[in-house]
């Protein structure tokens, strides 16, 4: 899956089945999806599919394809300049995709916690980076040479616990963050990576792996190579001897403008 | 792929992260009812459980093993230890049966363990105890069994209750909430090697899996 984006963004994202998941004939409960809009906004979410759920990987669709274009619509009428208003924003996203969640599971007649997934939206702007985590998905953002981890990741008390977007307390669970400063490259994971990358308890990006990735992003001059590279790269021997859980990465970069985009694509190919 | 160097070859992971631990106390009658073949075939099921639970690389890793008995006392056989050091302890069987104490034991020991978690910033699944009796409480329990009934309630614990040949299945129905289960006959083998498989399953779970047991039919009778 090799994807990059109009002018200002560069994106490659790989999301490849854990072994567990090939154990059990269990598929890939992650997705992703990402736009640029016209004026230049790029919105990604990601989500993982709860593994108790039936269908979590079709709640996991559902939920990234309604939250960004939630989000592309209301910033094509109106455009948050405080935080509250981007409250509201990514609020609202999370919200609307709990309903299509709700109404794909009524058109089932299936319980709604037979799709339960997370969330995690990140809305790159020209000035800043607003996050919305429901869930354990990760966003580190690389600003200025240092690497931060935006939302905390949600556990509960158990290693196998933490919230949904199907949950009836949404509301109070979505957890919404401003990095008021843009930023120059960034990165989505799901839950499988995060042992290898993040120090858990302190919710700190591990900068040895993003360093690399980072690198390589910058100089993908290919997106159908470095798209295969990246899932080679998450399901490489290494990888699977350290997590068994489905793996996906979102590579972002903020293309200067005097670079020419290497090649238009859009997110027509995402899961 | 072409034969250059792969740049994501250079990609390092971090290590400083603990494995997440799935603790699990065996509490266990000695009473000397248990004396013979019961306390014989237990051990020797012990010793299987040593071996299927080291059989999982992770597993023996990730799940943590304690034993404590009751009967003349209770003790402590094993404190906390990872799988891969487990060492199948022989007991020996004689005295009353103080279940009660050894309840309330097992759950403090869980407590403690979860606190040590807590303060290292390792990651735990929900601890298990596995009560296994051929008798009846000798000394106070019904506090102990409301304590149970109460952590199960929270999820603060999952408490499993076999009874063996004569033991008091209506006692272990008021502790457990969970349907206690009859072993058949002595087969403490199969028992321990379901026991071994449901916790290799549990610590391999993943976020919002809810982890299907195997059917204990292979060994036990529901009453």
């Amino acid at each position: 899956m090799t994807l990059v984006a109009p002018p200002n963004f560069r994106v490659i994202a790989g999301s490849v089945q854990g072994t567990s998941h090939l154990r059990t004939r269990t598929p890939c409960q992650d997705a992703y999806h990402f736009t640029e809009i016209a004026s230049g906004e790029l919105i990604v979410a990601l989500s993982d599919g709860a593994g108790s759920a039936a269908y979590g990987e079709e709640g996991a669709q559902h939920a990234v394809a309604t939250a960004v274009a939630t989000v592309a619509a209301a910033l094509d009428r109106y455009r948050p300049t405080t935080r509250r208003a981007w409250h509201v924003t990514v609020q609202s996203a999370f919200l609307a995709a709990q309903q299509a969640i709700f109404a794909l599971a009524a058109q089932r007649e299936r319980a709604p916690r037979d799709f339960a997934a997370t969330l995690l939206l990140l809305i790159f702007t020209a000035e800043e980076t607003i996050g919305g985590l429901v869930g354990d998905c990760v966003a580190v953002l690389h600003h200025d040479g240092t690497l931060l981890s935006l939302c905390p990741p949600q556990r509960g008390e158990y290693a196998n616990t933490t919230n949904f977007v199907t949950q009836p307390d949404l509301r109070s669970q979505i957890d919404v963050r401003q990095w008021a400063k843009p930023v120059r490259s960034a990165a989505l994971f799901s839950d499988g990576l995060a042992p290898l990358a993040m120090n858990l308890a302190q919710n700190e990006p591990f900068a040895p792996f993003f360093e690399p990735l980072f690198a390589f992003l910058a100089a993908a001059n290919d997106a159908a190579v470095a798209g295969e590279q990246l899932a080679d790269f998450l399901s490489s021997d290494r990888v699977n001897a350290r997590t068994d859980d489905d793996k996906t990465l979102v590579l972002i970069q903020r293309i200067a403008h005097d670079n020419v985009p290497i090649i238009h694509a859009t997110c027509n190919d995402c899961h | 792929m072409s034969t250059n160097l792969n740049p994501l070859d250079l990609v390092k992971f971090d290590d400083s992260n603990p494995e997440a631990r799935c603790p699990c106390i065996l509490l266990l009658d000695t009473s000397g009812s248990m004396s013979g073949a019961a306390i014989n075939e237990l051990n020797a099921g012990l010793e299987t459980f040593q071996q299927e639970i080291q059989r999982d690389d992770s597993a023996a890793v990730r799940v943590e093993v304690a034993v404590i008995t009751f009967g003349n006392g209770v003790h402590t056989a094993q404190s906390f230890v990872s799988a891969h050091q487990f060492v199948a302890p022989r007991l020996t069987a004689g005295g009353n049966t103080p279940m009660g104490e050894g309840i309330n034991l097992a759950l403090d020991q869980l407590r403690q363990r979860k606190d040590t978690y807590k303060q290292h910033g390792v990651s735990y699944y929900r601890p298990w105890v596995f009560l296994i009796t051929d008798g009846a409480p000798t000394d106070e329990w019904r506090s102990a069994g409301q304590r149970v009934q109460q952590e199960e309630n929270e999820k603060a614990v999952a408490f499993f209750a076999v009874g063996v040949e004569k033991a008091d299945m209506k006692v272990l129905a008021q502790i457990s909430k969970r349907q206690p289960l009859r072993l058949q006959g002595l087969n403490f083998r199969d028992m321990f090697v379901w026991l071994s498989q449901s916790l290799t399953t549990v610590s391999h779970s993943q976020v919002g899996q809810q982890v299907p047991l195997s059917s204990p039919a292979g060994w036990s009778i529901i009453d």
